[in-house]
């Protein structure tokens, strides 16, 4: 159900490109993929092992970030009428989102092994990169900075204890 | 120059949290990888790096967690948080790993020559150290001088028992993961490298370790497999002055 959801944005992007018009359905089927990547958030959260949790956690708060991000440029598109431009630039960005909440969904379903959670968290990273240098999410510096201060030095701390007994 | 770099390094130049909260030796470590990015040395590392690299990250991550840094902030923030520290450092990671080769390593021959020679070196040292330290009763004939003797002996027995518990809390013999690092150093040097100047960049004691009681593992491990380990900052001014872009570097260790 839920990749049907994400495959639907792809669907609908290249539709609109077609078309050169931003649609209602691809605005709609952003929204529901924003619904979707908070649940897969939330569901990530119970996943057991906590890395893997966290790294789960990471791919489907930035496909809700982007979307997010998407379903706001593509309104105002739609109020400025700039429908084919906005669109052009947001189409790949959308398409490898959905492409990620895919293997997203796909991974939740059948709880793969470490081989597609490889797969994911380098999705991610490419998925953040690229959405950084469009400057559709913050870089990844300022969102660093959001961390309280004490968080970011315990991890500090903790790293410079495990390397001290490793003889460092 | 062949530099071959070890998980310390690619820890320290991953470790970039802001510009407040940075590793003590991220600059020397990243300044090393980007001289490999700028193919100014040809930078090579392991798979089996990588993962052990990736694993203490993590690690560090899970203690954090632990901690009471987290304990009154609910879960989603935490994960927000927490998840944005790992990939943060996993994409530094990502970025130093990109720089530097990968070669094929032929796992059969590394653990032969850590089984053959990296674990004997290392004993060697270890015993070579306790024997050093040994205390011999001095001798004398003279009744006068019996009592100063034992004393001298006795004072000898202590110290080399602080080294013995010394020696115990930080074993010059490193674990299992180092020891294969290095063996994996020496076969890439055999098979691929024969000629070249082969360095391997470390922050460890139990490679470049400067003093008690690791001083003497650096110049055994040139000696035996004409491999030099160093710390980046050291492998800085190397090619500096191989370079010839700036004047040779003064090295504080």
């Amino acid at each position: 159900m839920m990749e049907i959801i994400f495959e639907k944005i792809i669907k609908e992007c290249e539709s609109c490109l077609e078309k050169k018009v931003v649609s209602d359905e691809l605005i709609d089927a952003c929204k529901n993929g924003i619904i979707e990547s908070e649940k897969m958030e939330n569901e990530s959260m119970g996943y057991h092992d906590i890395i893997h949790a966290l790294k789960l956690f990471s791919a489907g708060r930035t496909c809700k970030l982007i979307l997010q991000k998407c379903v706001t440029e593509l309104e105002q598109s739609r109020i400025k009428k700039e429908n084919p431009k906005t669109l052009g630039e947001l189409a790949e960005i959308m398409g490898e989102t959905a492409n990620l909440g895919v293997s997203l969904s796909s991974f939740f379903a059948s709880k793969s092994g470490s081989c597609e959670m490889n797969s994911i968290r380098s999705r991610t990273f490419f998925l953040q990169e690229m959405a950084e240098r469009i400057e559709i999410i913050d870089p990844i510096e300022k969102r660093l900075d959001l961390v309280p201060i004490g968080v970011r030095n315990s991890f500090l701390k903790n790293f410079a204890e495990m390397r001290q007994n490793h003889s460092e | 120059m062949i530099v071959f770099f070890e998980v310390s390094v690619l820890l320290a130049a991953s470790i970039f949290v802001t510009k407040t909260i940075e590793h003590k030796k991220y600059s020397e470590s990243k300044g090393l990888v980007n001289k490999s990015k700028n193919g100014k040395i040809r930078g090579i590392t392991s798979f089996a790096i990588e993962k052990e690299a990736e694993r203490m990250l993590e690690t560090a991550l899970k203690r954090t967690i632990e901690d009471g840094e987290t304990i009154f902030i609910d879960r989603k923030t935490i994960f927000e948080q927490l998840s944005t520290i790992l990939d943060t450092v996993q994409r530094n990671l990502n970025d130093s790993i990109a720089s530097l080769d990968r070669l094929k390593i032929n796992q059969q021959e590394v653990t032969e020559i850590t089984d053959k020679e990296v674990y004997p070196m290392y004993e060697k040292l270890y015993t070579a150290k306790i024997e050093a330290k040994k205390p011999t009763m001095p001798f004398t004939t003279s009744r006068k001088f019996i009592g100063v003797a034992r004393d001298v002996y006795r004072e000898s027995t202590v110290r080399f028992r602080g080294l013995m518990k010394q020696l115990d809390k930080k074993s010059i013999v490193p674990d299992e993961k180092d020891l294969r690092i290095l063996a994996e150093a020496i076969s890439l040097k055999r098979n691929n490298f024969k000629k070249d100047t082969f360095y391997i960049a470390s922050l460890d004691n139990h490679f470049c370790g400067k003093r008690e009681p690791y001083e003497a593992i650096p110049g055994e491990i040139e000696r035996k497999f004409e491999i030099k380990c160093r710390l980046p900052i050291e492998i800085l001014a190397n090619i500096e002055t191989e370079l010839g872009e700036f004047p040779k570097a003064k090295v504080k260790v």
